[in-house]
């Protein structure tokens, strides 16, 4: 088990690398000479050949990408064009606001969305199962920077019960945030849950369970779900990616000071080194976090842990 | 075969199998579709969408109307006049949206198009010859899954720039690994089927077996996936507009307008909410649509 | 037989399913009885309404489609349908086992064959679990697989061992009356062979009733000591294993014995029964096998037979018997 976990962690690496580079590549072809934004008003053109050769930025790509990736192992993420630091003290306070948002989302759906899900599965036919589907369908169809306008005109404006911006509330500041930014996951983690509840209920070994004189809540509980959390898990894992994408549609509307604002900062800025950063961070999560329900699978599924770990035996 | 009958309306074979026929696969799913009110219900949105987008240019004038600044009448609510108010810079927001529609559905099918095609060869070659083929590639999209739809549009964007064509690219860029799964486990799941095993024996070429046999029964799960994509891309869209990166203004797009909107919605709320109706119903009508397309084509998923 | 020795008895039991607003008729007015230490094997095509009856015992019935519109069942003299689901879930699993058709799918893919076997007996029994492994281990070498296994998954075994699992858990809490629903259908034949010794083998060991359901006639003469043959929900012939073996009077079951090949003569014509049979939402009228049989007379097609009783054990239901008990086939 150990080994599989190791494996996959470099297996991680050349997935990374790869992907900076993509990432690194794409950038390169940005419009605009990098100095005259560097330089800004100071710009001249000997100024400018100075300041390319400085920088290395008429190597060619590959040794570009090279000196970037040693730099980044080292965690050094460049200097910002527009800000002249390093990206990395950029980087670090955005990130621990975006962390905040995405963990409470996260934790808001997960803790709502399955038990939902569950219920709804158990009794399908009833108005509760319906009405599940119903939110679930109309939850996936929610664009979420509509749903913020829509929930500050609602608690902030009308009700003024919480606050529209920033993170300066403490908790309140996430409620809202958290609650757009996990909508669409939480659709769709009740879907899920429930679909493959369902499918699970209609396994043969249930029919098996009952039949010793198992509790129903223990044949719901363990039984089924045990084997419906498995699909389940993979949506919740396959779902980050959506959630990072979501989280910088949400500090926009709600105005928060994290990584999802400094990309579009970037970009607008033609501050590439930032836009680079960001886009690397965000992917290194999206990895991880893939790798991590990778091993929960694994650990929950002891047919993906029998090819990994102990040889299995057929007689 | 012959006719014992005066009452039999047909009296050649070519006749009598004819009536067989019409009733062919399409018939049936059409029908079976049709069970399912949700998903009607979702086509029926949708297509009146693609008809106001269609029937834009003569539904108001795109000059006069929805680019033309009309500070007198701005931030007007709701009226006889304008049904949906006027917006921050007085122009009739149901103009706006009805041309905004064009611009969604315009860009959102095309990138489609454009993931679906990069979606079928790549997919289809993964499936269909398998291999190392298949690890190759998929190995690369899954380098590329670690990116999200938005954030790799978004890399495309700002290095290229947000025009039209480029956002139809980038979209359809970053939606193409997502297809090409798809594509590939449509095709897994065909290709082990015993038929194309026969077609094979009887030396069938590949490029025939892949077209006559493997393509069309993939094309299930590929529309289903085309239509929820769809969605995806248009809500995409109207995200990268609302972050100043898609569609600029005067264009009218969604998003942008709300982008816009947002400053004045505090006093002003009519201004954020058709824009945000507009992209809410368009892709809960595509859902539908999408959910019934696959609860028709395999109703084992329903019961 | 003296109703306080039965163990099963099963009376006059009609199920139906509800789908989509048509109603399946699968079981119809059937009656079993097995008193204690004997083997009761119904006998049946696919779709004969063998397996709703078994399920019915335990009231296991998929719900929503599946409604026991009337008749009772006694097991050890309780009703069945009169218990309270805390009394029912005692009863499953202790007093009555089952042993389903698949064992492919039967098991629980996550949990291991040894805690799926204690799994009962902690129900049932106030064990520990450290105890209820150690059995567990110990009825995993009573169906003859290694003791060491118990830690294993379902998927490390071939079909022939789970299927031996799924045994070793019906037999875990020493269940009064095992239903063995088709236990051998899905294996190979010499897998099969295997199970059927086991199954002997336990029945020796322990008087279990069992009620044995089966489309085979040689899994019958192996191990049943009385024979139910089962069509469209109804029972048509019942009696002892010579009973039906030796003294067959029913039509269908005449067409059951001739569709067997006989091994002697290789170069017989194959006699199946022609037809086929019939779609439970529209059954025929009248007796249900008449369009399929070569004795039909013209009441077959309107009235239901009754049953005629030949002899204290054996009794058909079939309209050539209304006026003799004589062998009309």
């Amino acid at each position: 088990m150990v080994r599989y976990i190791i494996r996959r962690l470099f297996a991680l690496i050349p997935v990374i690398l790869v992907l900076t580079f993509i990432v690194f590549a794409i950038l390169s072809m940005t419009p605009g000479d990098a100095t005259t934004i560097i330089l800004g008003s100071d710009y001249t053109p000997e100024l400018g050949a100075k300041l390319r050769v400085q920088l290395g930025l008429d190597r060619p790509l590959i040794v570009q990408y090279f000196h970037y990736i040693t730099h980044l192992m080292r965690g050094d993420f460049g200097m910002s064009y527009v800000m002249h630091a390093p990206v990395l003290d950029q980087l670090r306070p955005r990130l621990a606001n975006t962390a905040w948002i995405v963990a409470s989302a996260m934790f808001l759906c997960v803790s709502f969305g399955i038990p939902i899900g569950i219920r709804s599965a158990t009794k399908p036919n009833s108005f509760f199962s319906q009405c599940t589907m119903v939110f679930g369908l109309m939850g996936v169809s929610m664009p979420i920077f509509w749903l913020g306008l829509l929930l500050i005109l609602l608690f902030s404006v009308k009700l003024d019960w919480l606050p529209s911006s920033g993170l300066d509330h403490g908790l309140k500041s996430l409620i809202l945030p958290a609650v757009t930014l996990g909508f669409n996951y939480m659709a769709n983690i009740m879907r899920t849950t429930r679909s493959s509840m369902m499918e699970a209920i209609r396994q043969d070994f249930i029919r098996t369970a009952r039949a010793k004189g198992v509790s129903e809540h223990k044949v719901i509980y363990d039984h089924a779900l045990g084997n419906a959390l498995m699909p389940t898990i993979t949506i919740i894992g396959m779902d980050v990616g959506t959630l990072l994408g979501g989280v910088v549609l949400t500090e926009t509307v709600f105005s928060i000071p994290g990584m999802g604002r400094l990309l579009v900062e970037a970009i607008n800025q033609r501050d590439t080194p930032c836009v680079l950063g960001t886009l690397v961070v965000m992917a290194i999560c999206v990895a991880v976090s893939n790798l991590i329900v990778d091993l929960i699978y694994a650990y929950i599924d002891p047919r993906v842990r029998a090819q990994y770990g102990a040889k299995a035996r057929k007689a | 075969m012959q006719a014992t009958s005066t009452a039999r309306p047909f009296t050649t074979k070519k006749e009598f199998y004819a009536q067989f026929k019409k009733k062919s696969i399409a018939h049936e799913l059409w029908l079976r579709f049709l069970k399912n009110k949700t998903a009607v219900m979702g086509l029926i949105i949708f297509c009146i969408i693609v008809a106001v987008a269609i029937t834009a240019p003569w539904i108001t004038n795109y000059d006069t109307v929805v680019i033309k600044m009309n500070i007198a009448e701005r931030l007007q609510p709701p009226s006889m006049n304008h049904w949906f108010g006027t917006d921050e810079l007085g122009r009739d927001i149901l103009a706006r949206i009805v041309y905004g529609a064009r611009v969604s559905l315009v860009i959102g099918i095309s990138a489609i198009f454009v993931s679906l095609m990069v979606g079928l060869v790549l997919g289809g070659a993964a499936g269909y010859y398998g291999g190392k083929t298949d690890s190759l590639i998929m190995r690369g999209t899954d380098v590329f899954l670690c990116l999200p739809d938005v954030l790799l549009a978004l890399a495309i964007i700002a290095a290229f720039g947000n025009t039209k064509l480029n956002l139809t690219i980038a979209i359809g860029l970053a939606f193409s690994p997502k297809f090409s799964r798809v594509v590939r486990s449509a095709v897994i799941g065909v290709r082990d089927n015993e038929y194309i095993e026969a077609a094979r024996s009887i030396g069938a070429l590949d490029k025939r077996i892949i077209s006559r046999h493997v393509l069309p029964n993939c094309i299930g799960p590929i529309i289903v996936q085309v239509t929820l994509y769809v969605a995806n891309a248009i809500l995409t869209i109207a995200a990268l507009s609302f972050l100043g990166l898609g569609i600029q203004p005067p264009t009218p797009e969604w998003g942008n307008m709300l982008a816009s909107g947002r400053t004045y919605m505090r006093d002003f709320p009519h201004i954020v909410m058709a824009p945000g109706l507009a992209i809410f119903f368009t892709i809960l009508a595509l859902n539908l649509l999408g959910d019934g397309l696959r609860d028709t084509l395999d109703p084992r998923l329903k019961h | 037989m003296n109703a306080q020795q039965n163990t099963l008895e099963i009376k006059n039991l009609t199920v139906e399913y509800v789908v989509d607003d048509e109603v399946v008729h699968a079981v119809t007015g059937v009656n079993i009885t097995i008193p204690a230490g004997k083997t009761f094997g119904l006998v049946g095509e696919t779709g004969a309404g063998k397996t709703t009856t078994a399920l019915s015992i335990l009231n296991l019935l998929p719900l929503p489609a599946g409604r026991i519109v009337s008749g009772e069942i006694f097991v050890n003299g309780q009703d069945v349908f009169k218990l309270s689901p805390k009394q029912l879930r005692a009863m499953r699993g202790s007093q009555v086992a089952m042993v389903f058709q698949d064992p492919m799918s039967s098991l629980n893919p996550i949990k291991t064959v040894g805690e799926q076997i204690a799994e009962g007996m902690k129900i049932h029994r106030e064990v520990s679990d450290k105890e209820a492994l150690r059995q567990a281990t110990n009825m995993l070498e009573m169906v003859g697989i290694p003791g060491g296994r118990v830690s294993e998954y379902p998927h490390q075994f071939s079909g022939g061992m789970k299927q031996r699992v799924i045994i070793a858990i019906a037999l875990a809490c020493n269940p009064e009356l095992l239903i063995a629903d088709e236990p051998t259908t899905a294996l190979d034949v010499t897998i099969q062979a295997q199970v059927l010794k086991l199954i002997k083998e336990l029945r020796e060991k322990s008087p279990m009733v069992m009620l044995m359901i089966t489309h085979a006639l040689g899994i019958v003469a192996e191990v049943c000591d009385f024979v139910g043959i089962m069509y469209a929900g109804r029972i048509v012939e019942c009696g002892t294993l010579a009973d039906i073996f030796d003294n067959l009077r029913h039509p269908y079951t005449r067409g059951l014995f001739d569709s067997l090949p006989d091994i002697e003569n290789r170069r017989a014509e194959l006699k199946p029964i022609p037809g086929l049979i019939p779609d439970p939402m529209n059954l025929p009228p009248g007796c249900a096998f008449h369009p399929r049989c070569s004795y039909a007379k013209p009441e077959c097609s309107r009235d239901l037979p009754q049953v005629r009783w030949l002899s204290d054990t054996h009794y058909v239901s079939c309209h050539l018997y209304n006026e003799t008990v004589e062998n009309m086939l």
